[in-house]
């Protein structure tokens, strides 16, 4: 199960990527045995971790300054989360302050969820978050898509995969025909023992019923990225081609992040850095995946209450 | 400088500053009580962990409180410097008076035994003695204020300096708290902003008061020449905010501070806001777009930095909405007359913008 580290350690993420930041404030709130955090207890949190470095000498007073506004941005920037997410919102945001809200629901779970894989730096054994994480990117891919869709798990950390299944040879060669496209017979491509996944957490596509040609429709490659690198997983399409040599060059590249990756204006932030033809985010995940679809799951539903229980019982010690 | 030396008084004798610069100013002008001043700084001002310290080893002596006599009562004493750590023993000896964090505070409780009873304290004749050390400590220092208490503080010792001219009374102020005095000189420049905010009743916008007004706003704006010269402030004068513009410091307030029906505001005062919205009130036109209507500070800045990038992505949000509109056509049972008049007009724009591009891309001038 789950455990949380302290809470000490600050972000280290760049600074204009400031929802790293928000999410921090999100979790302490979240682990907050009391009336919730003000400006005050994350600015006392930088300043003991040597963050604000300045105090003391001529410029103390303008570095002070500076750090007071950062802190008190990213409280803006979650007051505009409140309005956005409204009741799927687990917090509440006000006068400078943000708490956990006394009476939580089914509605809010799916939240504290996707902020815990937005923090794994604070949490130990997160496996499991991960592996729910990619089952919660398939939930959201099947809502967002047609009926019709086929829409499978294709990922290593996939406890009981019905389809794709053993060695990525193995996997390949069914996902090629269920594409109706040609495995490549390089050499060295697949190597013996590689159970893998090249670079693909979730397949999709679109076909025509009742039409026995399999190519010409839209395909869809997903990666799961909980982790900071999120930007390095992006590239699965251009990785699957090895595999698969004549996959269409419209073949979509999907990137499920569990980041609420908008800024004040609920615009996208680090657009710059996104290749990915489609993102969910936070946003997008919680408005297309329901609470029960994951705790009614078969495999994960059980892990994911337990995992949503420890959370809310676990208060961080003020001493 | 005097030899003072340290006395311990009753926790009793010992009040907290109704005049400390953390308080807002609307409730300075009240009479106050310590049930009030100790539920504010409870709430803003990390009280808990300073309780945990004193509650587990006890007050330090070498923490002493800095105390004036108090003028209306007999042996009671004023906290000039301490007013954090006199709250927070106060609280350890009567936590019910807390309205919030009584969960933290009980469990401080539980885990602590120190209950000081009396502290020690070095009583100074006035607060004058006092101030210079406490501008060092909460400006340049280790636990500093908010940026409205420090501009308050400073803005209070300057009255002392009435007789001298701005420049100098910031030199002086600079020295004395071991700051610059460009920053100093910012800090006062914002707090006469923020007073005429505040003599305005702050323009009456709704929620709109001293806890919720984000007072760097202001003092970051000063460090825009656009934004200065908008609303009319010679931040080198020595009388900077002789002739503030009033309509517009409301106009700039409203935009930093009311919130629309999705609960933003029309500008958010980080530096990439306050970046554009420097740009914008440095263009004719683009501040005109901005100040007349009601669109967000990143429509006004397009005005001003249109690119073949920031153009073509126009034009894509405009064919957007217009697949939406196809996607959706059958749907509607009846349509408006007016329909066919707009999309007649759309039409001619359309043509008129193609024709433009085309003959701007010509090379030769036909005649």
């Amino acid at each position: 199960m789950i455990e949380f580290k302290s809470l000490s350690k600050t972000p280290d993420a760049t600074l204009t990527n400031s929802h790293y930041y928000c999410d921090y404030i999100e979790l302490l709130a979240l682990v907050n045995i009391d009336d919730g955090i003000r400006i005050d207890d994350v600015y006392d949190r930088f300043l003991e971790d040597e963050r604000i470095r300045g105090i003391g000498s001529e410029s103390g007073g303008e570095e002070n300054g500076i750090w007071i506004s950062r802190v008190q941005h990213w409280f803006d920037e979650l007051y505009s989360r409140t309005i956005h997410y409204g009741e799927h919102y687990p917090f509440i945001s006000e006068n400078n302050r943000i708490r956990l809200r006394e009476q939580l629901d089914n509605i809010h779970y799916l939240y504290i969820f996707l902020l815990l894989c937005s923090s794994l730096n604070y949490i130990t054994n997160y496996h499991t978050l991960t592996t729910i994480f990619e089952k919660c990117s398939y939930f959201a891919m099947k809502k967002y898509l047609p009926d019709v869709a086929e829409v499978h798990q294709f990922g290593v950390s996939t406890e009981k995969n019905e389809r794709y299944k053993g060695k990525l040879i193995e996997k390949y060669k069914l996902l090629a025909q269920d594409l109706k496209l040609v495995l490549s017979d390089k050499p060295n491509l697949f190597r013996d023992m590689d159970n893998g996944d090249g670079g693909v957490d979730i397949v999709a596509w679109v076909p025509f019923k009742d039409d026995p040609n399999l190519d010409k429709k839209q395909i869809f490659m997903g990666q799961s990225a909980c982790g900071k690198n999120w930007n390095n997983k992006q590239a699965s399409v251009d990785r699957i081609k090895n595999y698969l040599i004549d996959l269409p060059s419209n073949a979509q590249n999907i990137l499920f992040v569990p980041y609420d990756f908008r800024d004040s204006n609920r615009c996208f932030c680090q657009h710059g850095e996104i290749t990915a033809s489609i993102i969910f985010d936070r946003h997008r995940i919680i408005k297309l995946v329901n609470y029960s679809y994951i705790a009614d799951d078969e495999i994960m539903g059980e892990q994911f209450e337990k995992i949503i229980h420890a959370t809310l019982n676990f208060k961080e010690d003020i001493i | 400088m005097t030899k003072q030396n340290i006395k311990f008084i009753q926790l009793d004798n010992i009040k907290l500053d109704v005049q400390n610069p953390r308080l807002p100013s609307s409730m300075r002008k009240k009479k106050l009580d310590k049930i009030e001043i100790v539920n504010w700084m409870l709430n803003d001002a990390s009280i808990i962990e300073l309780m945990l310290a004193i509650g587990e080893a006890g007050f330090f002596i070498g923490e002493a409180l800095l105390v004036v006599p108090d003028d209306e009562e007999k042996n009671k004493y004023i906290v000039v410097e301490g007013n954090r750590r006199l709250t927070s023993t106060i609280l350890l000896n009567e936590p019910g008076i807390a309205n919030s964090q009584k969960i933290k505070i009980e469990k401080v409780l539980k885990e602590t035994n120190e209950r000081p009873q009396e502290l020690p304290c070095i009583i100074f004749k006035t607060r004058d003695e006092i101030n210079k050390y406490l501008g060092y400590r909460h400006i340049t220092g280790v636990k500093s204020w908010g940026i409205l208490p420090k501009a308050r503080y400073l803005n209070e010792l300057a009255q002392d300096l009435d007789g001298e001219n701005f420049t100098l009374q910031c030199r002086t102020l600079a020295k004395s708290i071991g700051s610059r005095s460009d920053y100093v000189r910012n800090l006062l420049t914002a707090y006469q902003l923020y007073l005429k905010i505040e003599d305005q009743a702050f323009f009456k916008i709704p929620n709109l008061d001293e806890t919720s007004l984000h007072f760097n706003y202001f003092s970051d704006s000063l460090s825009r020449e656009n934004i200065r010269n908008y609303i009319n402030v010679d931040i080198k004068s020595d009388t900077p905010t002789a002739d503030v513009n009033i309509n517009n410091l409301e106009s700039l307030t409203r935009w930093f501070f009311e919130k629309n029906e999705n609960g933003r505001s029309r500008v958010l005062g980080d530096s990439t806001n306050l970046g554009m919205l420097d740009k914008v009130l440095g263009d004719k036109a683009a501040k005109e777009y901005f100040s007349m209507g009601e669109g967000t500070i990143n429509d006004a800045y397009h005005l001003v930095s249109v690119t073949a990038d920031s153009f073509i992505q126009e034009i894509e949000v405009a064919l957007s909405k217009l697949k939406n509109a196809n996607s959706i056509i059958h749907t509607v049972t009846q349509h408006h007359e007016s329909v066919k008049t707009k999309l007649k007009e759309i039409f001619s724009l359309a043509k008129n913008m193609k024709i433009i591009i085309e003959s701007k891309n010509e090379e030769t001038w036909n005649d």
